[in-house]
């Protein structure tokens, strides 16, 4: 888009050198030439996972304890390859994201060739008043997932498909759920702490030992 | 009566509307001055997007600056973003007002890049409220569809509620709530005639001490 705006610029004389009360207001883009478009990665293999970027030195760590990295800024429409490296396991991975895509890389439990689950949204309900929770299904094992307040009972998800997400707003208060698959509870309650007003966050069923488990993480978006 | 912006300290930054002398840097400028404002700085880059506020941006089509009751001053080639951060350190405002919303519709595009816009005005109204500076957050014009700009009455709207819904804390003036579609002329579709800034501001300023008012009796 910039290169077309100096294109027109320079056409027309060069009026962005003139003061702009003189030539009036140049013509300027009103938006980007796309959308934005983000991935992140989590880890639900265990252990410690390395992402190593195609092309590059650049490698992301993602430990147990912090297992989801922050929503990174990509290019929309290129694919976005790498490799998942985990106890010796290497997994190449390949994502394209749409504009006003937010596109989650999941490593799962299980042998190389195990290829990880990849979950794509485009949220359409930005709010800075309530919060935005979501539930993502990357669990093969979880027919139906469902999320409720724990001891209220209070529905917040169900019937969301393996492979699928779905997300809501919320009012921004202190959270504890109970992950369900076909209805019936898995594990035990998950406090999500104070949810704050503007921010997202989802909660992901994955695959683990003793069945179905939910991570939770903060969709915070890298600066 | 004594308005309610009487000796507030004053900070407005935003894009062209905000960038040639007889736009909002003038009108609203003098507006504020005369509700009592202690301090008006205006700051004005043309095609500015909020996240070009956050760190020093060069300006692609001129700018100007205006502060207290000096003329404005026209920047051309060296309009330049100032970090907000770093103005609100430097002047200590009581508030900063916000003029942002033609640049982010994306008039020509099929679809509002809601993405892009949400990440644009969360990190600037993020910087501002971690300040504890109150802010507002002036939105959009009807303008007239069509024009260089492409602009149109649907996607207006559709930025209009996106920013009413995004920019708390910040107080959000809806500029629609003014005027009928196409009621303030413009020259271009986007930038109105001397007199539509003059009606504009006028009713931006109305809309800030109404939004003060409410804002004390909480």
């Amino acid at each position: 888009m910039k290169t077309v705006l100096a294109f027109l610029l320079a056409a027309c004389g060069g009026a962005a050198a003139l003061p702009a009360s003189a030539a009036g207001i140049p013509l300027y883009p009103t938006g980007p030439a796309e959308d934005s478009a983000f991935i992140r990665f989590v880890n639900a293999a265990g252990g410690s996972l390395q992402v190593q970027a195609s092309g590059s030195n650049a490698t992301l760590s993602l430990p147990e304890d912090k297992p989801a990295s922050d929503f990174i800024p990509v290019a929309a429409n290129k694919p976005v390859k790498g490799t998942l490296q985990q106890a010796g396991r290497r997994t190449p991975v390949s994502v394209t994201v749409k504009p006003g895509e937010f596109a989650t890389v999941i490593a799962l439990p299980g042998d190389a060739a195990q290829a990880p689950a990849v979950i794509k949204e485009s949220p359409d309900d930005f709010n800075a008043l309530r919060a935005s929770l979501a539930l993502y299904n990357a669990d093969p094992g979880c027919r139906d997932a469902g999320l409720r307040t724990a001891g209220r009972n209070v529905e917040i998800f169900a019937g969301v498909a393996s492979g699928r997400s779905a997300r809501r707003l919320v009012n921004p208060v202190s959270l504890t759920v109970e992950l369900t698959c076909a209805g019936k509870p898995q594990g035990a309650p998950i406090g999500l702490g104070a949810l704050e007003a503007g921010q997202r966050y989802s909660v992901l069923v994955v695959p683990g030992a003793q069945g179905s488990r939910a991570l939770f993480a903060a969709d915070t978006v890298a600066r | 009566m004594v308005s309610l912006l009487a000796g507030l300290t004053i900070l407005m930054i935003g894009d062209s509307h905000l960038a040639t002398p007889n736009y909002l840097i003038g009108a609203l400028h003098e507006d504020l001055l005369r509700q009592g404002a202690k301090s008006v700085h205006t700051i004005g880059v043309c095609g500015s997007t909020p996240g070009e506020w956050l760190a020093a941006t060069p300006g692609t089509c001129g700018g100007a600056e205006r502060t207290g009751s000096g003329k404005a001053v026209v920047k051309g080639n060296a309009a330049a973003t100032v970090p907000v951060a770093q103005l609100i350190a430097n002047e200590k405002p009581d508030l900063v007002i916000l003029v942002f919303g033609d640049t982010m519709a994306a008039y020509t595009k099929p679809d509002f890049p809601k993405t892009w816009a949400w990440q644009q005005t969360t990190s600037l109204v993020k910087a501002i409220a971690s300040t504890n500076t109150r802010c507002a957050w002036v939105g959009p014009a009807w303008g007239s569809e069509g024009g260089k700009y492409g602009k149109t009455y649907a996607r207006v709207q559709l930025v209009s509620k996106f920013l009413a819904a995004n920019s708390a804390p910040c107080q959000y003036i809806d500029s629609l709530q003014f005027a009928k579609p196409g009621q303030w002329a413009t020259v271009d579709g986007q930038h109105f005639t001397p007199t539509g800034y003059k009606q504009w501001s006028d009713a931006i300023a109305k809309a800030l001490v109404s939004a003060q008012t409410k804002e004390t009796r909480q």
